[in-house]
């Protein structure tokens, strides 16, 4: 992070979380395509970076969203930039409005059936880590 | 059950036969009970797993992330959908999408299916076979499950 609070930019290697709240957005082993489609109200998905943050640092941000947002963390799906990146015209922009590491996965298309081979593609990507 | 015996004869062979007709049976309606069980556990399950998904996803921001509530149409649509499906499809994963609709997932090996329900028609569906070949688009469905659906599932058998 720099001193003047912009984020640093962004590495291809950077790992990114993608927190989950719902039981419904993954099996015991991978999480749905479907935890990573974008919200219908801004069409970006929330994801907060965490390069070189401690397993405890990163669960405590995954508690503090949970408290704001009034939901139960379950657990968390990690992923690289630059997978992201590699599926169509995704792409990864910080957005420190509310938390300094956060940042959205923005570029989905506007039709429906690639929106969801995009999020399909991610989630094979995907590692799932769930709550102890 | 015990035959009574034809008047003015002892003879054991209507006994006999109707005995045997009994073991013949018995198992046949056993496989029977057996099968309509797995058929019905099936549809059972997905009408569950649709069931608990509408539960959960039935209030704004279920994901924890401004989520919209799933859609009565999308589920009654979702619910018809489960009554088409061929019996050899195998369960899927169902729950909700940001925008209020159903999804449904497979996932077998390299190969992953997802397709969405809004109640306008349609399934809008994408698909990754074998970890290289990718497929996305959209079919009607009014009274029958979509072939292109039917020939991708059974990819996930």
């Amino acid at each position: 992070m720099n001193s003047n609070n912009t984020p640093r930019p962004l590495e291809e290697n950077e790992q990114l979380a993608r927190f989950l709240f719902s039981e419904s957005e993954y099996n015991s082993t991978k999480p749905k395509a479907r935890a990573f489609l974008p919200s219908p109200h801004n069409n970006q998905t929330s994801v907060f970076r965490i390069h070189e943050l401690s397993e405890v640092e990163i669960w405590e941000i995954g508690n503090v969203i949970g408290r704001d947002r009034d939901s139960s963390l379950k657990g968390r799906t990690d992923l690289t930039v630059a997978s992201v990146i590699s599926v169509g015209s995704l792409k990864v922009t910080p957005e420190i409005s509310k938390h300094i590491l956060h940042a959205n996965i923005e570029g989905w298309p506007s039709d429906k059936a690639e929106r969801l081979s995009y999020a399909l593609t991610l989630a094979t990507h995907a590692q799932l880590i769930l709550c102890h | 059950m015990k035959i009574p015996p034809i008047p003015g004869s002892t003879s054991p062979i209507v006994t006999q036969s109707a005995s045997f007709s009994q073991l013949e049976m018995e198992p046949m309606s056993e496989i029977y009970n057996s099968l309509y069980s797995a058929v019905t556990y099936k549809k059972a399950a997905a009408l569950d797993e649709l069931n608990k998904a509408a539960d959960e996803c039935s209030t704004e921001n279920w994901d924890g992330y401004n989520a919209l509530p799933l859609t009565k149409s999308s589920y009654m649509e979702s619910f018809e959908f489960i009554k088409m499906l061929p019996l050899w499809t195998p369960l899927a994963s169902i729950g909700g999408t940001p925008d209020g609709e159903v999804a449904f997932e497979w996932q077998h090996g390299h190969s992953a299916m997802i397709l969405t329900l809004s109640g306008a028609g349609k399934v809008v569906y994408a698909a990754i076979l074998n970890g290289r070949r990718k497929f996305h688009g959209e079919e009607p469905f009014i009274d029958e499950i979509p072939t292109t659906i039917t020939d991708f599932l059974n990819e996930f058998k």
